[in-house]
This record gives C-alpha cells, structure tokens and sequence, in this order.
C-alpha cells in the first residue's frame, strides 16, 4: 500500500476516533462535575 | 394539564439511539463506494469539512431545538411561527414515508437471512436477487407492464417481520427503545469487526484496500466532489427528517446538547470509515478469486449488499453461511434502528398534538404503514422502490433540510438559541455555528437541489417513464404536503401549540 495511502489511514483515524475519543473524556468529566456538584 | 413527557433512561441511552438512528445500511453500502470513487482517501478532507460545517452543526440544531421546545418537529416549527407546523408535519411525513420504503430493504435482508444458511445465491446472486424478488424486466415495467402484481410471499413474510420488530420495541415508547439501543447499535458493530477480521485475513484484501484509501487528490478540484461529500454527511446523519428534533424532544430540558450532537457525529462517521475496511477487504479478496482489477467488483447501493458481497461469502473457503447469517444480521440490525426512529418522528408529532397513548400510535402507524409497503414487494415494487427513495433523497429531504436552517437561522432568535445552548453544553459553541446554519448549509443544500432538479429535467431518472416518476417521485412529496396541510388544520390540539409558542415568547 502506497505511504499517502496510510496517511490518509492515519489522518482518518486520528480525526474521527480522536475527536471520538477527545468528546467522550469531556462527557465523562461532566459527568463527574455534575455527580460532584450535587 | 399535560402528562409527564417520555424519558431516556439515561444520557448514554439517548447517544445510543443517536447513533442508531444516524448508522445505517448506507454507512455500509454507500460510504466505502462514494469514498472510493471521489478520490479515495482524498475524499476525507471534503467529508470532514462537511461533518463539521454542515453535519453536526445541523445535529446540533435539531437536538437542541426539540430539546428546547419539548416537542417534534411539527410542534417545534409551530412555536416559532405558527403555520409552520405544516412544514414540520411535511418533514415528519417524509420520514414516515422512508420507513415505509426503507422497510423493504429490511423485508429482502430478512429473505437473506434465511437464504444464507444454505447460500441459495450460488455462483449467480444478481439471477438470485431478481428471482427473490420476481422483479419484473426494466423493459416491460418502461411499457407499463408489470408495474405491480401480487406481493411476492417471501417479501411479504420479511414485511410482516419487520412491522412486527418496529411495533415491539415501539409500543412502550422511548424507555423501551433505550434498553433495546443498548444491543442493536453495538451488536452491528462487532458482527462488521468479525466480519473485518475475516475479510483481512483473506488473500487480496489489501489490494481492497489499497483501492479505497490511496488518495487522488486532483478529483477534489472537482465542484462534484466537494457536493457528493455535503450530499454523503447530510444523508448519512438522519437529517431533515425530524428524527433528531423527536429524540431531543425526550429529553430533560437542561439535559447537555452539543456534546452528545458531536459524539453522535463522530460515531456515525467513524462507522462509515470502519465498514469500508470490512466491504474492501472482501472486495479485494473476490477480485482476486475472479482475476478481474477490484474496480470491476466495486458496487453500490443494493447491488453492493444483495449481490456484490454475498457473492463474496460464497468464495470464501469455509464457513460461508456462518459469515452470510453475520452479515444480514448486520443489515437487519442496522437499519432496525433507524426504521423506527423515523417512525417515532411522525408519531411524536402526533402524541404531541393529540395526546394519543405510544401504543395506539405504534399499533395504528403499523396497521396502516404495513399494508402501504406491500406495494414494494410486488413485481415492479423494486421500481417503486427506486423512484420514491431517489424523490424523497434527492428532493424532500434537502429541500427540508434547507427550510430548516433558514426557519432556525432566520426566523428563530438563532443567538439567544447558542446562548441556551451553552448554557446546557459541555462544549460551548462560537459564531460560527451562527454562520454555519446561515450560509454554508443552506447554500450547500440549495446547490444540491438545483443540481438534482436540472438532472431530473434534463434526463428521466434510471429510465422510468415520466408518468412513473411524476406519481411515485413528485406524488408523494405533494401527498406529503397535504397530509401535513390536513394535519396542521386539524384544530383540536391548536391550543397546546399556541400556548407553547406563547410560553417562548
């Protein structure tokens, strides 16, 4: 497989699963937040 | 004084459903093969810019919308001026006449299903499908012969079972569908992994591959492109049909918005990316068994699904109808769930105006819808299939679509909508999203028609003739006009429509 093609591998993966990743953290941490402000 | 609105049980359940409604058959059959043809890994920047200016911020604005008002979107385009809860029962409408037709896909996975046990589709699915469905010839169905007949039994039989899954889970509303999401949404995602697995361990699967991710990045010069990309996250995300404004209904009203549109738009897409793995993969491997270039194997659509990878599963060297029974219970378990989102966001509308009980609403959509879609398993209802799915894509859901940003943008106080939204979020919002619902969404989407429409009037579509179009295309957006129209004028439940606009104000 040509190298642009796994950086495209890469940069798809990086965007959707990392951004994924990235929103899911921020909605754990709000969880948190809220069970710690009640 | 109005009941105790439905619940999620939980955030997590809600997302669920998201992500249900939003990941379907076209993730699977669609996504790998547009991506491929518009410049393979290329393709990803157009997508991903229109994810982010168009996909999500138009998932932002249905979440919270139905969020805010408490109410589908019939209700919810009713509050911010009054005769356009028209517009949002035509919305609505559409969306019952998807999973009307949408049902059949299920009806022909199910015939699947039960074929795969003993690969009934040999060496000739394309032969099989049309004998599955006792299609008649393009030809005579031209000629007005054989436009529709007896339903076919096996069809009707998948229908039956079908209709039967979408009034179980709906029956008991949404605290039903939150336990149900929790199986239907993850279990597709394993079957697509086992699936994957086999697929990468087969001979000529990275040449598959290779074909859906090396990028040809002169294609993006193409306007075309950049369009396909908007037309791909628009379709792909269960807009416009006011299933998003009926799941963001269900919820509390300082329940978190942006957050949750942004997961559902990353998993949604992130599944469309993950399946190509799975279709190339298996793609690769036929080519290479039949010694043609991956190019030749490449489909679309239902070819794709009902012939292309079946034909795949019976070359594989073992466990065949192991990995046949996988695969249609991945289809099955895809489009379950957004078949009855759709159904929910015409029901909503109706529970909402009238206060009828979800199981009434479910059992009567049911008794009504099922008899209606027996049409498309007669001998030319894979016709009728075409031409209805084809007007209410290419035409109705962007026109309602576009209808939407412009009420919301325009019509609505659009900043005092971020600024609640914020409020709520756990991710503020800036301008742009302002910007985004304001120009590049409707501008997007108004491109998009007027290209569809001089396509349309230049050339007749798939070779139908005109009057098949004009009834079965342009027919039933007007039949979606004036059911909402009756529905909009249909008084009684005015008052609780009226008093919910006044409330905004």
């Amino acid at each position: 497989m040509p190298l642009s093609a796994w950086i495209m591998l890469a940069f798809g993966a990086l965007v959707l699963y990392g951004g994924l990743a990235v929103a899911l953290a921020i909605a754990h941490r709000g969880r948190r937040r809220r069970r710690g402000s009640q | 004084m109005q009941p105790q609105r439905d619940r999620w049980d939980s955030r997590t359940a809600f997302i669920m459903a998201a992500i249900g409604s939003a990941v379907g058959l076209g993730n699977v059959w669609r996504f790998p093969y547009v991506a491929y043809d518009s410049g393979g890994g290329a393709f990803l920047i157009p997508y991903f810019l229109a994810l982010f200016t168009a996909g999500i911020p138009m998932l932002i604005l249905e979440m919270g919308l139905g969020q805010r008002l408490q109410r589908a979107a019939p209700g919810a385009f009713g509050a911010i001026r009054r005769p356009l809860e028209w517009f949002g029962w035509w919305a609505a409408g559409l969306s019952a006449c998807i999973v009307i037709y949408y049902s059949t896909i299920l009806s022909w996975s199910w015939s699947y299903l039960y074929h795969s046990l003993e690969l009934a589709w040999g060496a000739h699915p394309d032969a099989f499908f049309s004998e599955l469905l006792q299609r008649t010839e393009l030809q005579d169905f031209q000629q007005g012969r054989g436009t529709l007949g007896l339903p076919v039994g096996g069809l009707v039989i998948g229908m039956a079972l079908t209709w039967l899954t979408i009034y179980l889970i709906l029956r008991r509303g949404v605290r039903n569908v939150s336990k149900v999401v929790l199986i239907t949404v993850p279990l597709p995602l394993v079957l697509l992994a086992v699936l994957l697995v086999r697929g990468l361990t087969l001979p000529g699967a990275i040449d598959g591959i290779r074909y859906y991710l090396t990028p040809d990045f002169a294609k993006l010069k193409d306007p075309a492109i950049w369009l396909r990309a908007y037309g791909q996250i628009f379709f792909s995300l269960s807009l416009a049909s006011g299933v998003m404004i009926a799941y963001g209904s269900f919820r509390a009203r300082d329940a978190e918005v942006t957050n949750s549109a942004l997961i559902t738009g990353l998993a949604n897409c992130g599944t469309s990316f993950f399946a190509g793995f799975a279709v190339f993969s298996m793609l690769g491997y036929l080519a290479q068994v039949q010694g043609v270039p991956v190019a030749q194997v490449t489909n679309s659509g239902t070819g794709l699904a009902f012939v292309t990878y079946p034909l795949a599963i019976s070359q594989l060297p073992a466990l065949n109808a192991l990995f046949g029974v996988i695969f249609f219970i991945t289809l099955l378990t895809l489009g379950v769930d957004s078949a009855f989102a759709l159904q929910e966001a015409f029901t909503t509308g109706l529970h909402d105006k009238w206060n009828l009980s979800t199981e009434r609403l479910a059992r009567g959509f049911v008794l009504i819808a099922f008899p209606l879609s027996l049409i498309f398993t007669t001998r030319g209802g894979y016709y009728w299939f075409d031409i209805v799915d084809k007007w209410i894509c290419d035409f109705g859901l962007v026109a309602a679509g576009l209808g939407q940003c412009v009420i919301v943008a325009y019509l609505y106080r659009s900043e005092d909508f971020r600024r609640w939204l914020n409020g709520v979020s756990e991710v503020a919002l800036g301008r742009w999203w302002i910007h985004a619902l304001r120009f590049v969404t409707p501008l997007v989407l108004l491109w998009i028609l007027v290209m569809n429409l001089r396509t349309e009037l230049s050339e007749t579509y798939g070779g139908y003739p005109r009057w098949a179009t004009n009834l079965a295309g342009w027919g039933t957006l007007a039949l979606c006009a004036v059911v909402g129209c009756v529905l909009w004028r249909l008084g009684r439940g005015r008052r609780a429509i009226d008093a919910l606009a006044n409330r905004e104000e």
